[in-house]
């Protein structure tokens, strides 16, 4: 296939889809899915369950053959060079299930050969990292620690490429804020991460740009801040005294406003500018601005795509 | 061979309790011998059985000889019981070692590292072989090792050739539940139709001889080419053996292109 790579020196996307389109039978997995991911950027990828983003990355990975459309990763064909592709790319599942019987050292040991690698300097530092206990049998094991083993063996062979479906799903806060770390040091060094997840407040907190998929379609792709502008904010105010409702009401970008006693509630498109300068002529007691929710997001993003069809 | 090396670890217990619950029933089987030896009037009890009957319990063979060696473990340990164990170890096998963890899930990471689906499925296979082949070595090694000390004489190129035809059969149904395994990834299917064609087998088979009209479709049983014709006794035709050995390499050629052209079953 061509893609848009022109010289040989040029770095070809870290994956790219062309109208990608999964279906089982006659059940959607996804739809014509254009995807664009450079290298050395953390790509958010947003969705609610359901919505696509795992039958995406199976076949990506050529668990499952697309249906119609084609997929590169790191510039190697996903049908035809998967082998080369899963050398170089770390993948953690999001129905993690590893062979309980095993320590996480076995496991990983074994994982490692499967690579053909025995260095395995990389697996103990990202278990002490994460206080991973490397011999209890992986029954033995929280969902969480489990989770730890699964970040380890995607990261342990430092690939170019790492897949991650929900990966912090389970770990603590602390661990999580220590897998963003390791996810900017990955990149630091010119790894590439797909992160999916259906949590805006994981992928916002460690990727750049985001694509959002719904019903097996991808409906925007943006950069973090871009998404987060055009996201709804809930704004509730009080304040000392009762405060006319109109005031607001008119306001450009605010719609559903309620007042009872001296509350306010409204929710806000784009700035708060406006808002914030019509409260300062009062006495503000509380001022709580809060981001819609993720579904409240992708409502939006929705209705906007389809208007823009 | 990592995977390989990884299937047969983990199934080293299980094996042990097979070798070692099939050698209690060889030994009992093989002591048992002396006191039927020379009681020629056991022989005349079986003349009044309904031949049908015998033929189902003795793998087709009707006319045997209780008070000979081959004949009596023949009927008592390989025609029957034998290779239902090594099927049933195969099969299992078979059936858990794709599609089983493929449901469970734990296929999906494995996959997401450099192998073939062809790698993974043929060393899975060769595990099979493996260890239908040391349950047959080892039951053989102790029935005939008891043997000795119970004076049971069979010819030594016999038993082997006896052993080749379990190991083939085992073998054969094992890679068909792969197959059925890698086609459909359900383990109960690769199971079920496993198992079906496996007892369908035994009784076209150990049926043939005695019922006319099955006569003619004898040739299509496993069985019949394994162990129809008594191997401890009259040996192994070389046809036999590439009928078998060519059921299993189309069954596991079968397998690696099911298992190559389809979508892996996500959890």
């Amino acid at each position: 296939m061509s893609t848009s790579v022109d010289s040989d020196t040029a770095v070809p996307p870290a994956i790219e889809t062309r109208a990608l389109t999964k279906y089982y039978g006659t059940v959607r997995g996804i739809e014509a899915v254009d995807l664009v991911v450079e290298q050395g950027e953390v790509f958010g990828f947003l969705g609610p369950n359901g919505a696509g983003k795992t039958t995406t990355i199976r076949t990506l990975l050529d668990f499952h053959r697309p249906t119609s459309g084609t997929a590169t990763v790191l510039g190697l064909d996903s049908r035809v060079d998967y082998v080369e592709i899963h050398c170089r790319t770390g993948y953690l599942p999001g129905d993690l299930e590893l062979y309980d019987r095993l320590t996480g050292r076995a496991l990983t040991n074994w994982l490692a050969r499967l690579r053909g690698t025995e260095d395995l300097s990389e697996r103990d530092s990202l278990a002490e990292r994460f206080r991973l206990d490397l011999d209890r049998p992986i029954r033995d094991l929280s969902k969480g620690n489990r989770q730890k083993v699964g970040v380890v063996q995607a990261f342990m062979h430092m690939p170019e490429l790492y897949m991650l479906d929900e990966p912090t799903g389970g770990l603590d806060p602390l661990m999580q804020e220590e897998f963003r770390v390791l996810l900017r040091e990955v990149v630091g060094r010119g790894a590439t991460v797909f992160l999916s997840s259906h949590s805006l407040d994981e992928v916002e907190r460690a990727a750049d740009r985001v694509g959002v998929i719904r019903d097996g379609r991808m409906i925007i792709v943006d950069s973090v801040k871009a998404l987060r502008a055009r996201a709804k904010r809930h704004v509730v105010m009080r304040f000392t005294e009762a405060v006319d409702r109109a005031e607001f009401a008119n306001l450009p970008e605010v719609t559903d406003v309620t007042a009872t006693d001296q509350e306010l509630r409204m929710t806000v498109s784009g700035s708060l500018d406006a808002v914030v300068k019509t409260a300062s002529r009062h006495t503000v007691v509380d001022f709580v601005s809060q981001p819609a929710d993720l579904e409240e997001i992708f409502i939006d993003v929705y209705r906007a795509s389809g208007e823009n069809v | 061979m990592e995977i390989a090396r990884r299937a047969l670890l983990d199934r080293r217990r299980s094996l042990t309790w097979w070798i070692v619950g099939s050698a209690i029933y060889a030994v009992v089987i093989v002591v048992s011998f002396p006191s039927v030896r020379g009681q020629d009037e056991l022989n005349d009890l079986m003349d009044d059985y309904p031949p049908e009957l015998m033929a189902l319990f003795a793998g087709g063979e009707t006319t045997f000889d209780l008070t000979a060696a081959a004949d009596y473990l023949n009927s008592q340990l390989f025609a029957f019981v034998l290779p239902l164990l090594l099927i049933i170890l195969a099969v299992g096998f078979g059936a858990a070692s794709v599609a089983g963890e493929e449901e469970r899930g734990t296929l999906e990471l494995v996959m997401s590292y450099p192998v073939t689906r062809g790698r993974v499925l043929l060393e899975k296979a060769a595990v099979l072989v493996v260890l239908v082949a040391i349950l047959a070595t080892a039951t053989y090694v102790v029935t005939f090792g008891v043997g000795l000390i119970v004076d049971v004489d069979v010819a030594l190129v016999d038993v082997a050739l006896s052993l080749v035809g379990q190991i083939l059969l085992g073998i054969t149904f094992g890679f068909f539940a792969l197959a059925v395994g890698a086609f459909s990834g359900s383990r109960v299917l690769a199971i079920a139709v496993a198992s079906g064609v496996a007892a369908t087998s035994y009784l076209v088979g150990s049926l043939a001889p005695v019922v006319s009209w099955l006569e003619p479709f004898k040739w299509v049983s496993l069985f019949y080419y394994a162990t129809g014709d008594n191997p401890l006794a009259n040996g192994l035709p070389l046809g036999h053996v590439i009928v078998l050995v060519g059921g299993a390499a189309a069954a596991l050629a079968a397998a690696v292109v099911g298992f190559a052209r389809r979508d892996l079953r996500g959890r």
